[in-house]
């Protein structure tokens, strides 16, 4: 009986390192395979109303959608392909109940709300959500990528209750999430960690503030109860982050922008506005690019990082942004390790292996607790009263910088000055045009900061309603070259 | 006659067996050691790590291009002080192994069989997490190496506190105070990852996971004079291991102090644990496999077994070190390469151990 | 007349062996007694605020199939109250029963008081099986766990189970030894389960470590056919068997005289243990302590034949288990301390105690 234990106890050992192996390999063979999807940036889709119903692809749904549904009818079109969103009723037909459909949806408001179907961001593609329509009260992740976006539209009325992932809400920047700052406490908490919004702490509010939707995004973690959540009643919106192709953000802005629509909050417009605002930076931007695309100016090479001790790497939201400001990510199909996989610890004490990468530049994005990098006391315009990052206070800038580059020393690209940090609350497109500005200083763009200061600042007028005044000393960014003089 | 004979015959066999172990132990670990010089993530051959060495040793360092720069901060700066952490390391977990085995009776003992990994980690936690620690004026790495140290000795205490209420106390109820201990630390340190920042328990995971590349030359002095404390502790002790082997009654009539004697053992393998586990992390399995493959190669006699697991240990962790640097793209932590390692063997001990009487 | 005395004897006999067993059946009662008034105070307990009362008119009301229209606040509650409370109530006496048999059946098998699903490395076992089952894509995490990654659960956990048979008791193995390998083996598949984590997504990372810490915030119904299916199943098996428990713990020869092939018993009941406490780790992840440390209070009452203290176990650890979630739902409005934190931190304790107090006798 023993060898028999014995046998079996090694057969099953042989087994357990077997399949674990298989599981490693078949790990880092996902990642491989989702990491591809990720770098096709260069076709950006087109900004439209995801809702369907709107059969003709553009902003809204109004009569011209009914007419074009009837026209297809009457003339047996062909729509999958053209046309997918005539089919209002999502029964993979188009007949007269689409056309009816529609009508109702026109004629909804908030004294008669129906259910509407609309695309929903998975984890893995597209699939289809309903929802009712128009959304008067809901809950939202706290994602500060997020809460942007609602400051754009100007939803912060009808958001309720939030999850939040920082137990210490007073450190949220009150110039960018002031309108929110109500919803960020214990009272109106709906989770702790983000991925699971808790089922009673929900129904408690759905019931107190009539909220029938938890709206969401990319950026926000996986909400892994989202089934018990549909069962209740609670409809749950994904929506695209900003980091994603501009197409599909403005879409994503478009559709929260008309579900949020109750007829006098102007949500829609506005999200029309940002569509439009954010197409003509996209253009601007690709045009300048077109020089690195095709060829004619090098490739900067470089890596970000956003966390204390690590830099991103694949899967990384700013490795994103770095490929997408037309640069060179060495990283950008490494794995990470340890802290999860979109960053790497570079130290672990002397274990510096950045070292070992050829880099010609390192962007730091600080700042998860403090404003935009500046405070500027209103009463003085012009001058700094001093500098906060991490609810540290530094007393002049050379201090501040060189604490937050802290690690980075050793790079040959800072020996040479070529680091600059950035706040990492700025919404991505913004974060990308300042790259982009910085990256290709003097060879696509004038200098390294004008170009990329003067689109934050109109962005912070023209969303958040800042004043020329505030506006007039904020900075997005600081070189190393501004800050510690030119280097050698 | 002829069995005082077979007697000399024997123990000068295991003499020499001992002294062929030893031999090629150190030169299978000066092997690795020159190997470890030039690994690293960045290829270095083995002529420029020579070259590198010679020229530090004769001040005649010559830096002119980057590529230089990198290549005698990896051997000098990088390489050097963690084969010699992992050496000292690897000395001290196998040395305080082996006693602790023999202190508790049980094959299956190890350093951190008191609790101290999990009190390090509870202290490290405290610190990363709230910024509390022990010694309010320090900062940054020095205070999570201190916290962890000093939480880390807490377990042992606790041990010992009760071993004094009780007069004879077992060998056994030391092992298990001891695992209690272990679970109550490891239960408050596991809330207190999960309900900090995720970037503050991102940082508790990592520190963790335990590594090597954690000591500077700055803090390479401890090391070293813990890894010197437990050598020669550990010679002198394991001359009166051997009676303690004998059993308890036996022992005390050949006029040991059995209490005492545990005790000292405790404290001392405590104390250089702690400063292991303070500066590195827990590394498991080495403190528990080293003692038994030094008992499969030369036998039982402590006063041979104590040094032959210090080697063991020194080739091993080095090995696994040198190993968890290169492999898998970035480096896996050197506690899981020790543990994959470790396992088989672990396993094989068992089965063996079944024919023993423990 | 004269066979008076005998007859008197005899009777006197039955009289205290029925006394005897009854002091152990009123134990039992009064455990299944508390384990109900715990579910009872367990579905009353929750973030969103229902009233005592209503709390059971609901309930009541569910039961007679009452249904409301969807969205109103009638609706939610009663959506809240049955699928999450009582959901949860039910899964934690499936749970707390399941394991606190397991750890039970160990200790007989082992002859070890320090056995137990947590202790030997098994529940560190199951919970690798599920790393894995969740890289190879068979999970998301979403609550809804399929077969195969209950399987996978339980072959993993086979194997601690079998280094634990190596450790069958010779009579010379120190009850010391088996935790000590628990420990190693525990390590090993943390370890292992680090390394395959190191590979998945930073939120699957992040969901898996709340996980492992054993957690019931994502209990549904859905949960409950599996566990429930199995642990009653093994349950009972093991319920049957235990009459040859009591006669392994009296020692190897005698069990043997009597015909019981031991080796083969600790085999099937190790395994059948295994499974249930695989099953349940797989929805709620690892709750230590329970199956070491409710035995061992029943023991304290009723004293070692098994045919009792299998049935008191599986009582007491449900309602212990109970105890534990309602407290972790106080403390946190919003659900943020995972249940095995808290048993962690009443069990841990508990151990040192019952280390400490039984040093006389069984060390």
């Amino acid at each position: 009986m023993d060898s028999k234990i014995v046998a079996i106890v090694a057969v099953a050992i042989v087994a357990v390192v077997a399949i674990a192996a298989a599981a490693v390999l078949m790990g880092n063979g996902d990642n491989q395979a989702k990491e591809k999807e990720n770098n096709q940036t260069s076709t950006t889709s087109d900004s439209l109303l995801i809702v369907y119903g709107n059969a003709n692809n553009d902003y809204t749904i109004d009569n011209k959608d009914v007419e074009l549904i009837e026209k297809i009818i009457k003339d047996k079109l062909e729509w999958k392909e053209t046309y997918p969103f005539a089919d209002a009723n999502y029964d993979q037909k188009v007949d007269e109940k689409d056309v009816e459909k529609t009508k109702q949806i026109i004629a909804a408001g908030p004294n008669n709300q129906i259910k509407v179907f609309h695309k929903q961001w998975t984890g893995t593609g597209y699939g289809v959500a309903d929802t009712t329509y128009p959304i008067l009260a809901a809950m939202s992740s706290s994602n500060q990528t997020d809460v942007i976006s609602y400051d754009i539209l100007g939803i912060d009325n009808e958001i309720k209750a939030m999850s939040y992932k920082y137990p210490v809400h007073e450190y949220y920047d009150k110039y960018l999430f002031g309108n929110f700052f109500d919803v960020m406490d214990d009272e109106h908490c709906v989770a702790n960690s983000g991925t699971a919004v808790k089922v009673e702490k929900a129904s408690e509010f759905m019931t107190k503030y009539g909220c029938t939707a938890y709206i969401y995004s990319n950026s926000s973690s996986i909400l892994n109860n989202t089934a018990t959540l549909e069962d209740m009643g609670l409809d749950t919106v994904k929506v695209a982050d900003s980091v994603s192709d501009i197409g599909e953000y403005t879409s994503s802005l478009l559709l929260l922008g008309w579900l949020f629509d109750n007829g006098t909050n102007g949500t829609h417009q506005k999200a029309i506005k940002a569509t439009e605002w954010f197409i003509n930076y996209n253009n601007d931007v690709t045009n300048r690019l077109a020089k690195v695309w095709n060829g004619e100016v090098t490739q900067v090479r470089g890596v970000a990082s956003s966390i204390d001790g690590a830099v991103n790497v694949s899967g990384s939201a700013n490795t994103e942004l770095l490929l997408k400001a037309g640069m060179d990510c060495p990283l950008a199909t490494a794995e990470g390790s340890g802290t999860g996989s979109s960053s790497l610890k570079y130290t672990s004490g002397i274990d510096t292996w950045l070292d070992y990468i050829k880099l010609d530049t390192v962007i730091i994005l600080r700042g998860s607790f403090t404003t935009t990098g500046s405070f500027i006391d209103p009463n003085a315009p012009g001058e700094y009263i001093s500098w906060s990052w991490f609810d540290k206070d530094y007393d002049n800038l050379p201090d501040a910088f060189a604490e937050q580059t802290n690690g980075f020393y050793s790079l040959e690209c800072y020996k040479k000055g070529q680091c600059l940090i950035t706040s990492t609350m700025l919404p991505a497109p913004l974060k990308s045009a300042i790259m982009a500005n910085y990256f290709y200083a003097g060879t696509i763009f004038e200098d390294a900061t004008t170009w990329s200061t003067e689109y934050c600042a109109d962005f912070f007028k023209t969303f958040l309603g800042w004043s020329d005044d505030f506006l007039q000393g904020q900075r997005y960014v600081l070189t190393q070259e501004e800050v510690c003089g030119k280097v050698a | 006659m002829d069995k005082t004979d077979l007697l000399i015959k024997n123990y000068k066999k295991s003499q020499i067996r001992f002294r062929n172990v030893m031999v090629l132990l150190s030169l299978l670990m000066a092997a690795i050691f020159t190997v470890g010089l030039s690994v690293a993530q960045y290829p270095i051959t083995f002529s420029e790590t020579i070259k590198i060495l010679i020229d530090n040793l004769n001040n005649t360092v010559d830096i002119e291009t980057y590529d230089d720069w990198i290549k005698n901060e990896i051997v000098i700066n990088m390489n050097i002080p963690r084969l010699i952490t992992g050496m000292c390391i690897g000395l001290i977990l196998s040395v305080s192994g082996a006693i602790m085995q023999i202190t508790v009776r049980n094959p299956m003992a190890d350093p951190f069989t008191t609790g101290i990994s999990s009190g390090g980690l509870l202290g490290a936690s405290l610190f990363i997490a709230y910024g509390i620690c022990l010694i309010p004026t320090l900062t940054g790495n020095t205070a999570i190496i201190v916290n962890a140290f000093i939480f880390s000795l807490i377990p042992t205490a606790i041990i010992m506190l009760v071993t004094s209420f009780k007069k004879n106390i077992s060998p056994t109820m030391m092992i298990l105070t001891g695992i209690g201990v272990m679970y109550i630390f490891s239960a408050s340190s596991s809330l207190i990852r999960y309900l900090a920042d995720p970037t503050k328990g991102a940082e508790i995971y990592r520190w963790s996971l335990g590594s090597l590349g954690k000591v500077t030359w700055d803090n390479l002095y401890m090391v070293v004079i813990a890894a010197f404390v437990a050598i020669i502790a550990g010679i002198l002790l394991s001359s009166k291991m051997n009676t303690l082997s004998q059993g308890d009654v036996v022992a005390t009539s050949m006029g040991l102090n059995v209490r005492r004697l545990r005790l000292i053992s405790l404290i001392i393998c405590a104390l250089v644990t702690a400063v292991t586990v303070a500066l590195a992390g827990s590394i498991g399995f080495v403190g528990l496999v080293c003692p038994h493959i030094a008992h499969a190669l030369i036998g039982r006699n402590n006063k041979l077994v104590v040094p032959c697991a210090a080697i063991v240990g020194m080739v091993m962790l080095v090995g696994c070190d040198i190993v968890s640097k290169v492999i898998l793209t970035y480096g896996l932590p050197v506690g899981a390469v020790t543990a994959l390692i470790g396992s088989p063997i672990f396993i094989y001990m068992l089965i063996k151990s079944k024919k023993q009487s423990w | 007349m004269n066979q008076n005395p005998e007859h008197d004897a005899v009777t006197e006999l039955q009289k205290s062996y029925r006394s005897y067993i009854m002091k152990k059946l009123i134990f039992i009662g009064i455990c299944v007694l508390a384990c109900i008034a715990a579910v009872g105070i367990s579905v009353t307990v929750g973030a969103r605020p229902v009233s005592f009362q209503d709390v059971y008119s609901i309930i009541f009301r569910h039961l007679m199939g009452t249904t409301y229209t969807p969205g109103s606040t009638e609706w939610l509650e009663d959506f809240v109250i049955w699928n999450i409370r009582v959901s949860r109530s039910v899964f934690a006496v499936i749970a707390g029963a399941g394991l606190a048999v397991a750890g039970a059946v160990m200790q007989g098998v082992m002859k070890n008081p320090l056995a137990g699903p947590y202790t030997t490395g098994i529940s560190s076992g199951a919970c690798f099986g599920i790393a894995i089952s969740i890289t190879l894509g068979f999970t998301a995490m979403n609550g809804t766990m399929s077969l195969p990654t209950v399987i996978l659960a339980f072959v993993f956990s086979l194997v601690p189970m079998l280094i634990m048979i190596l450790l069958a008791p010779k009579e010379n193995v120190s009850p010391a030894t088996l935790i000590l390998t628990g420990v190693a083996i525990s390590y090993l598949f943390n370890a292992f389960t680090t390394v395959l984590m190191v590979t998945t997504d930073e939120e699957t990372l992040a969901d898996v470590y709340e996980w492992r810490l054993g957690s019931f915030t994502n209990i549904t119904w859905s949960c409950i056919p599996v566990s429930f299916g199995l642990t009653a199943a093994c349950s009972i098996i093991l319920y049957l068997l235990s009459n040859k428990l009591n006669a392994i713990s009296m020692g190897e020869k005698e069990a043997t005289s009597l015909g019981i092939n031991i080796n083969q018993l600790r085999l099937i009941m190790l395994s059948l243990a295994s499974l249930m406490v695989a099953s349940i780790v797989a929805y709620a992840g690892i709750l230590s302590f329970i199956g070491l440390v409710a035995p061992h209070i029943v023991r304290l009452i009723i004293e070692g034949d098994n045919r009792f203290v299998i049935p008191g176990a599986a009582a007491f650890g449900a309602t212990f288990l109970l105890l534990c979630d309602v407290g972790a739902r106080i403390l946190s409005d919003v659900d943020a301390i995972p249940v095995g934190v808290i048993v962690s931190f009443v069990g841990a304790p508990l151990f040192l105690y019952l280390i400490i107090r039984q040093s006389k006798n069984m060390w």
